[in-house]
């Protein structure tokens, strides 16, 4: 993606809309993004009661009339440290962002997530995945036709 | 790579067949239970040479990632290990008619399985001799001085059958003077990057 950073500036500064999820290193080709990466539990959920700390943070956001935590809770990959006005719609245990939205660094809009719903989905593995792609994606949709 | 009788170890879900012959992934049907998983050696193979496939159904208690499908068998391919009652080809070899063999395993990195120290990484070894012809061939070295005797021999009827798959590359008549070293499976003997 780093070839396509300047592409990718003109298509944000046009409006466009990037979303950029899972351990994909948007730091390296997006504006303005600082994340910290972190150890995965991917076991957690075994423990009877286990609570991986996931929490919606904007309750009130449109997303979540289609999404519970229930849907965005599977594994932990790193927060972010995102610049001030964002709108921060899912943190972790510890209150850092782990799902925002990004209005003010570019024209455009950068919807940034440390969740990877694709690579699971697509795996056949992960029912939180497909419960999280059925509602952010026809989300997305009614946002872009709007 | 494969016309010229190398081998490819295809790790994942086929969904964009590659060549003809191929088919598309199938996922097992849900709701998917434990029985499901369940795992079944259905032809030797050396990759599995001793390895009881059941011990590779479940990781720390929880069946499901070794793979939840398989890759279309093509015609004439040769079921490996099978998964759930129905027995679905999950791993499979095909020896090419045009040249060449795939081996499939239709999901997670098989060598990863069974524990990275373990059995997973004896997996990764032989998928490595696999590839590069040492395991699972019947392996010819065939050393000769590149007359067109000898492309007769290898190339014309009757043998051009037998020997596809692992007589070499196809020699140019611009080669044909040279001494030529044929082997199995040339292209695969490359380092993997």
């Amino acid at each position: 993606m780093t070839p396509r950073i300047d592409q990718l500036a003109a298509y944000l500064d046009a409006g466009g809309t990037v979303v950029a999820t899972g351990e994909s290193e948007s730091q390296l080709f997006l504006p303005g993004i600082s994340f910290t990466p972190q150890p995965t539990n991917f076991w957690w959920w075994l423990t009877p009661g286990a609570d991986l700390g996931v929490r919606i943070a904007a309750p009130e956001h449109p997303l979540f009339r289609r999404l519970t935590q229930r849907d965005i809770t599977w594994h932990l990959h790193g927060w972010f440290d995102p610049p001030e006005g964002v709108e921060v719609l899912a943190v972790n245990g510890e209150g850092q962002p782990i799902l925002y939205i990004d209005q003010v660094t570019t024209r455009g809009r950068m919807v940034i997530t440390s969740l990877d719903p694709f690579f699971h989905h697509g795996s056949h593995f992960m029912p939180a995945t497909t419960r999280f792609l059925d509602g952010f994606l026809p989300w997305m949709r009614e946002e872009l036709d709007r | 790579l494969l016309d010229r009788g190398g081998r490819w170890f295809f790790n994942g879900h086929m969904l964009r067949p590659f060549m003809p012959g191929l088919g598309l992934y199938t996922p097992l049907t849900k709701p998917i239970r434990r029985p499901d998983f369940a795992l079944t050696r259905l032809n030797d193979h050396p990759i599995f040479a001793g390895i009881d496939q059941n011990s590779l159904e479940e990781s720390r208690g929880v069946a499901g990632f070794y793979g939840r499908g398989h890759n279309a068998l093509p015609e004439g391919g040769l079921a490996v290990n099978g998964i759930s009652a129905a027995l679905f080809p999950i791993d499979w070899e095909w020896r090419r008619p045009a040249g060449g063999r795939i081996f499939s395993h239709a999901g997670n990195d098989l060598g990863g399985m069974g524990g990275e120290g373990g059995i997973g990484a004896l997996l990764t070894q032989r998928v490595l001799a696999w590839c590069a012809g040492e395991i699972g061939s019947m392996s010819i070295l065939v050393v000769h001085p590149g007359a067109y005797y000898h492309i007769e021999s290898f190339e014309a009827a009757p043998y051009a059958a037998i020997s596809t798959g692992w007589s070499g590359p196809r020699i140019s008549a611009a080669s044909a003077s040279r001494t030529t070293t044929w082997c199995s499976s040339p292209a695969a003997r490359r380092p993997i990057a």
